[in-house]
């Protein structure tokens, strides 16, 4: 055999640098670019088997604490349209205002929705504002849906306003922030099946044997939940125990009427508000929560329309809630749809 | 950018593969790319602060070597004024006004001191030392002026040393990076251990235990006299794995490219007394006080209370090189009173003296003792206020009565003091690498690290200075 076919050692070391060389700098490529990571992310979630993702396969809080014991399947199907309506007329457009509570679990369809003929849906976190819709003949209603832990940051005018107003808007929102860096590359070197065994080592060795908290995560006091420690505990508004104080709830009631004018304002015949309780909320009945509910549903100096989801959720509470998830599920959801829908049929007949 | 991280990692892998794949000629200019890069995802805007560092410099390094007579001290002198200038400008600013408001006001007078935004460049104390370094030796004639503007900027920011050290002094450095480095197998797997150590130390020591010490001296007062005294030992051994992690990983990945840094560390808890620490404790820091200011005023060449004086200064300039606050003065002064304590005990009782000790008895009891002394330096170190001194030492000897409460169960207790022990053994070399291949050894310390690691990216404890 030819010498020439042999590669030298000394080649060798340069193919190893070469290939060092060529790897490194396409992964930081790849985190600097937005649009390169989604096409990976995309890449490796096609092709599945050790390299699939892991993130969101089980649940974000299982994502988050990698705990074997919450690694259950979720069902990545969303709730199906209405197949029949109490009442047949479309005589309402609703704009929504919403986040993942909605579109992971709802189709972005007006037929989810009684009575309602165009159905327009804007997200807290897109990137660009939605212009609001021209005005049709019909009543328009505007439904704001968000999450209890995010309530207090997003029901500010100034924030609604970027994501919903009558002027299409060129800047753009949440912008990526460069020194995501770090996050983007442990997702795409780390975020992969085959490390799975490895993620779940660790926690049992944090939790179990060390008996140490998992970041990001508490546990329910029977242990079959998992929630997100923001919503715990911490002095931060979102958290549910967290004590309100006068001067929050006069801001916040503040901040919901400048809203409720603003849209009425800008061709909405009515706003509705609902916010999505935070699990630990409705599932920890021995733990008594912060009183914003109940301010909300109790205030009458609030012109918005409170529908108080509460009470759907908090009957058999641990039914509408998965265990490694931060989010309802499909029954959680379809019980939120009953209720707005319920509000929908009485519109215009008080 | 911070070692513990990802980014790190993958800047690691360009760098280092492209300075072996490009030709001799060009390295340097790589190297000095990739620090800018490296300096610059902290704070870009700060970049230009050592610019004028290194342009300062650079010209006077060259002045003084043309230079005869005064005109070489005046250079000198000009290039050291710039330099602590900056240095006053940027981290002595907020005291030296702190301390002119309160003098005023002792004075009876109500006189203000103008302040701006301002932020710390990250490591500023390391490299302006290391710039004073290369005037000094050049002055001294034990080192040539360097004419390459590249290699002398890259003398001052190769970025493996640029934020945390080692504090390198130019003839140990510069001549390396004319040096052709071939890839080295050997050399490659060595650094990469090295840094794998030091690693080690930072994530899986350093900062486990600075989850708990950051938990007790967050609320000092409701703390058991027990917590604060396991969080000022938890605090000794943070604050070693965390810089001596850094410099392991700096010194590391230096060596895979070919370039020798200083030792840093050298087993600074066994040692037998306080100025055998500070041999054994930041070595380039150490030796840069030595040779740059204890020497020049003296050292113990002169008469018994002049000694002690330079030995107080010393060691006040050290406290005000970590930082700009009182307890650093504290600390250094402390550390001063405490040499100068013990020079004199072995001046009245030479039979104490560590020189004359025979048994391993005798030893220990002396590194038990120095450690000791260490730790209670350390109080003053981590605690920026007074008031907060004051709490830890009151709550130490009134707190016994209140119950032990602690982010930590006791067997993540039992497991840190478990790793205090394994660094003992390290350092005092009974502890070493498992017998195998480069490959094993790696992947088993890489397997390790990730299972019993702390990956918050905190940043190391000395970037701050």
């Amino acid at each position: 055999m030819p010498s020439s076919l042999f590669i030298s050692s000394f080649n060798m070391k340069k193919i190893g640098a070469y290939f060092i060389l060529i790897f490194s700098s396409l992964l930081l490529l790849i985190c600097y670019s937005p649009e390169l990571l989604k096409r990976t992310a995309h890449f490796f979630g096609e092709n599945g088997g050790v390299f699939a993702s892991t993130r969101y396969q089980y649940g974000d809080l299982y994502g988050l604490s990698n705990d074997a014991k919450f690694r259950i399947p979720k069902p990545e199907n969303t709730l199906k349209l209405l197949d029949s309506f109490v009442v047949d007329s479309k005589d309402l457009d609703l704009v929504m205002l919403g986040d993942s509570y909605f579109y992971s679990f709802f189709q972005t369809n007006a037929n989810n929705f009684e009575r309602i003929k165009q159905f327009d849906f804007v997200r807290w976190s897109d990137k660009t504002n939605l212009q609001i819709p021209p005005k049709s003949n019909r009543k328009r209603i505007l439904l704001i849906e968000v999450v209890e832990r995010n309530a207090f940051d997003h029901l500010q005018l100034s924030f609604t306003k970027k994501r919903l107003s009558p002027e299409k808007s060129g800047t753009t929102l949440n912008e990526e922030n460069p020194f995501l860096v770090e996050n983007n590359l442990e997702a795409i070197l780390f975020d992969h099946a085959f490390f799975r065994p490895f993620k779940e080592l660790k926690t049992y060795i944090w939790k179990d044997f060390l008996k140490k908290e998992i970041p990001g995560v508490r546990y329910s006091s029977d242990g079959s939940f998992m929630y997100l420690s923001e919503t715990v505990e911490g002095s931060q508004v979102g958290n549910s125990f967290s004590y309100l104080s006068e001067m929050e709830k006069v801001s916040l009631e503040k901040q919901l009427n400048q809203i409720n004018s603003y849209y009425l304002k800008n061709g909405f015949d009515k706003v509705c508000l609902t916010i999505i309780p935070n699990p630990v909320r409705v599932l920890e009945k021995g733990r008594k929560a912060n009183d914003l509910f109940d301010f909300l549903s109790t205030n009458k100096n609030i012109g918005l329309s409170f529908v108080n989801v509460l009470p759907v959720l908090s009957k058999n509470a641990e039914q509408n809630f998965y265990r490694s998830d931060s989010h309802w599920n499909l029954k959680g959801a379809e019980k939120y749809r009953s209720l707005v829908n319920e509000t929908l049929l009485s519109f215009g007949k008080n | 950018m911070v070692f513990n991280s990802l980014h790190f990692l993958v800047f690691f892998g360009i760098v280092t593969s492209a300075y072996f794949l490009l030709a001799h000629k060009f390295r340097w200019v790589l190297l000095l790319i990739a620090s800018c890069y490296f300096y610059m995802i902290f704070k870009p805007e700060y970049i230009l602060i050592l610019g004028f560092t290194i342009l300062i410099d650079y010209y006077a390094g060259i002045l003084i070597e043309n230079a005869k007579g005064a005109k070489r001290k005046a250079f000198l002198s000009l290039s050291l004024l710039a330099n602590v200038g900056v240095l006053a400008v940027f981290k002595y600013y907020f005291f030296a006004g702190d301390i002119f408001v309160k003098f005023s006001h002792l004075l009876g007078s109500d006189l203000h001191w103008p302040t701006w935004e301002i932020v710390l460049p990250i490591g500023l104390s390391f490299h302006t030392f290391q710039a004073m370094s290369y005037t000094i030796e050049v002055y001294r004639g034990n080192q040539k002026a360097e004419r390459h503007f590249g290699i002398y900027s890259l003398y001052v920011m190769f970025y493996p040393q640029l934020v945390a050290g080692p504090i390198e002094r130019p003839q140990n450095l510069i001549h390396q990076f004319y040096q052709k480095h071939t890839i080295d197998k050997a050399r490659i797997h060595s650094g990469i251990l090295q840094m794998l150590q030091g690693l080690f130390k930072k994530v899986v020591i350093a900062d486990r235990l600075a989850q708990f010490v950051d938990f007790t001296y967050s609320d000092i007062s409701n703390q058991s006299s027990f917590s604060l005294l396991l969080a000022s030992i938890f605090y000794s051994f943070q604050i070693y794995c965390d810089f001596s992690g850094y410099s392991d990983i700096a010194i590391g990945a230096s060596k895979v490219m070919g370039i020798d840094l200083m030792k840093n560390f050298n087993a600074p808890y066994l040692a037998k007394s306080l100025p055998d620490f500070w041999r054994r404790w930041h070595i380039s820091l150490s030796t840069w006080f030595k040779d740059y200011v204890y020497f020049s005023l003296g050292g113990n060449r002169v008469s018994i209370p002049k000694w002690y004086g330079n030995i107080l200064i010393v060691f006040l300039l050290s406290g005000i090189w970590h930082g700009a606050n009182w307890n650093f003065v504290i600390w250094g002064i402390l550390h001063g009173i405490l040499q100068i304590v013990g020079l004199q005990i072995n001046r009245i009782f030479p039979s104490l003296s560590v020189a004359n000790l025979q048994s391993k008895f005798g030893v220990l009891v002396y590194q038990i003792w120095t450690f000791l002394l260490v730790n209670f330096t350390w109080v003053f170190f981590r605690l920026n206020h007074i008031s907060d001194i004051k709490l830890f030492f009151e709550g130490l000897w009134h707190n016994w009565q209140l119950p032990f409460q602690s982010n930590f169960s006791l067997r993540e207790i039992g497991f840190s003091c478990l790793l205090i022990g394994g660094l003992f053994l390290v350092d005092k070399g009974k502890l070493k690498w498992p017998a195998g291949g480069f490959w094993f050894k790696a992947s088993l310390a890489i397997f390790v690290i990730y299972l019993f690691g702390v990956f918050n990216a905190k940043q190391f404890i000395y970037f701050q200075f």
